[in-house]
């Protein structure tokens, strides 16, 4: 029965990903505290 | 597939629906917003496929995994240990992470809101600060996120969980319905049926053995028991006030039992074109066009599968199935959207503005009243950070591939093109709407601009009597 074998490259893919959402995490934490009052609806109707 | 096709009633559905009630809030118009339901079902169904397929494919490998002794959610795992190269291996690695971590994280986000803001803040303690709701709210999250810890250590099977969440969820179907088809539902059948729900799935899933209940008469039960009790509760306990009604069936039109509501609104409304009724055959006609296009997504499907498992005489007929009934729905769909808009008039909201147009300037005077909000930077575009993040893992695909070699070579550099493509389609549909924002603005007409200048600056809503 075949058994997953994990790589340093599968590793390298996984620890990115985690990287990755913490920029994200990291960028949208400049706009913590505000709300959508903050910005003001562009949308007509 | 019922719930999907005809929606939860606009709920945070956490099964097909899928946030349902965000997707129609976020929706360009009513029309976009319906269309939301066809997309969601194809989507779902379609994408739930990859996860079907290589199933069958793994009781086709390993026959064994047919045995119910065994356990078969290993099938998955084996299947990408035996096909999957390095590279591959490690990105469904990261694509199941980010499918569970997603869900997880949205339903935590929600969960906790509804138990702070339309429970705890609404009524055992009102008035406190954003700050104390915050680490309530944080609180609440951890409680629901230790109970799921505690039900995923505790069950064999996570169908036996999937069962069980059927049931509590369509427990509460009939009662998002009557939200909209009977003007006498109110808050004590919307608490009931939520709550109630939960209870008495648990119970019936305690109490009924398994092996005489199987879990879809269980879940019938369980619908059939919840709607008993939220009738009842909504029949003991006082209607919503008349105001409200009024409100809501001015801006809704909705269809079905609002005769007390419709008659007073109706007999003092300016409204034309308006037609009498429940609207009764729109209902029945709706239900009968989700029917339709259930068994549409439901041929796709089967028919998908069959061919998948080399049975072609099956899946043609299948599949011929599909198009015809989904060729008749999308003739009638459009038709029957005409006739939904024609039944519930002109707004009278439009009418409003309409009589007292408001000058498009009136709308960024509104707006500058709000001071030094304006001042706050915007983020960028959501489809920025969604491309960015998507193209990161092209180069590092594409190195992975040319550090390989052969069929691993082959698979990783493919898929980091396919990344990059993908982050590109992205970036550039993403800019699409800010354009047509662009336009409409420009072109706003003194009707639009008006509503607008209500949504920023809300009125008072003028009850019917009023009107």
């Amino acid at each position: 029965m075949p058994a997953i074998q994990l790589q340093f490259v599968d590793w390298l893919i996984i620890g990115s990903y985690f990287l990755i959402l913490l920029m994200i995490g990291l960028y949208y934490r400049r706009f913590a505290g505000r709300s959508m009052e903050d910005w003001p609806l562009h949308w007509p109707g | 597939m019922i719930g999907t096709s005809v929606g939860y009633g606009g709920d945070t559905a956490p099964l097909g629906g899928a946030m349902e009630g965000q997707m129609v809030l976020s929706s360009r118009n009513v029309r976009e917003a319906s269309k939301m339901y066809i997309v969601a079902v194809i989507t779902l169904f379609v994408m739930l496929l990859l996860v079907t397929l290589p199933a069958l494919g793994a009781i086709v490998q390993w026959p064994w995994l047919r045995n119910p002794e065994v356990d078969r959610e290993k099938a998955y795992g084996l299947l990408m240990a035996q096909y999957l190269p390095p590279g591959m291996l490690g990105l469904l690695f990261v694509v199941m992470l980010a499918a569970v971590m997603s869900t997880i994280g949205s339903n935590l986000i929600f969960g906790s809101q509804v138990l702070v803001s339309d429970v705890y803040r609404r009524y055992p303690n009102p008035g406190r600060t954003d700050r104390h709701y915050l680490w309530v709210g944080r609180g609440a999250a951890a409680a629901i996120l230790a109970l799921a810890i505690v039900v995923a250590f505790r069950v064999d099977l996570i169908f036996h969980v999937a069962a069980f969440m059927v049931a509590a969820s369509a427990a509460e179907l009939p009662a998002n319905w009557a939200q909209w088809w009977w003007w006498r539902f109110n808050q004590w059948g919307r608490i009931s049926a939520s709550f109630g729900g939960i209870i008495i799935s648990a119970l019936v899933w305690l109490v009924l053995p398994t092996q005489v209940w199987p879990w879809w008469e269980r879940t019938y039960l369980v619908i059939g028991a919840n709607t008993a009790l939220w009738v009842v509760v909504t029949l003991l306990t006082p209607a919503d006030s008349p105001a409200v009604l009024e409100r809501f069936y001015r801006k809704g039109r909705p269809l079905g039992a609002w005769g007390p509501v419709r008659r007073r609104c109706d007999m003092q409304t300016t409204a034309p074109g308006r037609a009498p009724g429940s609207g009764l055959p729109l209902i029945l006609g709706g239900l009968g066009l989700a029917v339709l296009g259930a068994v549409a997504a439901a041929l796709l499907i089967s028919g998908l599968s069959s061919a998948y498992v080399g049975r072609y005489e099956s899946a043609a007929v299948q599949l011929g199935g599909f198009l015809a009934s989904g060729a008749v729905f999308l003739g009638i769909y459009g038709k029957y959207l005409d006739r939904l808009e024609e039944w519930a008039g002109a707004s009278e909201e439009t009418l409003e503005s309409s009589a007292s147009p408001t000058p498009a300037s009136a709308v960024s005077e509104v707006a500058t009243e709000r001071g030094p909000a304006h001042a706050v930077r915007e983020p960028v575009r959501t489809s920025v950070v969604v491309a960015l993040a998507t193209a990161a893992y092209g180069p590092l695909l594409m190195l992975v591939g040319l550090l390989s070699e052969g069929r691993t070579m082959a698979y990783n550099l493919i898929a980091g093109a396919a990344f990059l493509v993908a982050a590109a389609i992205v970036w550039i549909t993403g800019r699409t709407p800010d354009q047509a924002d662009a336009r409409l603005i420009e072109d706003v007409s003194p009707a639009l601009a008006g509503s607008q200048a209500d949504m920023v600056s809300p009125a008072k809503m003028p009850r019917c009597s009023e009107v």
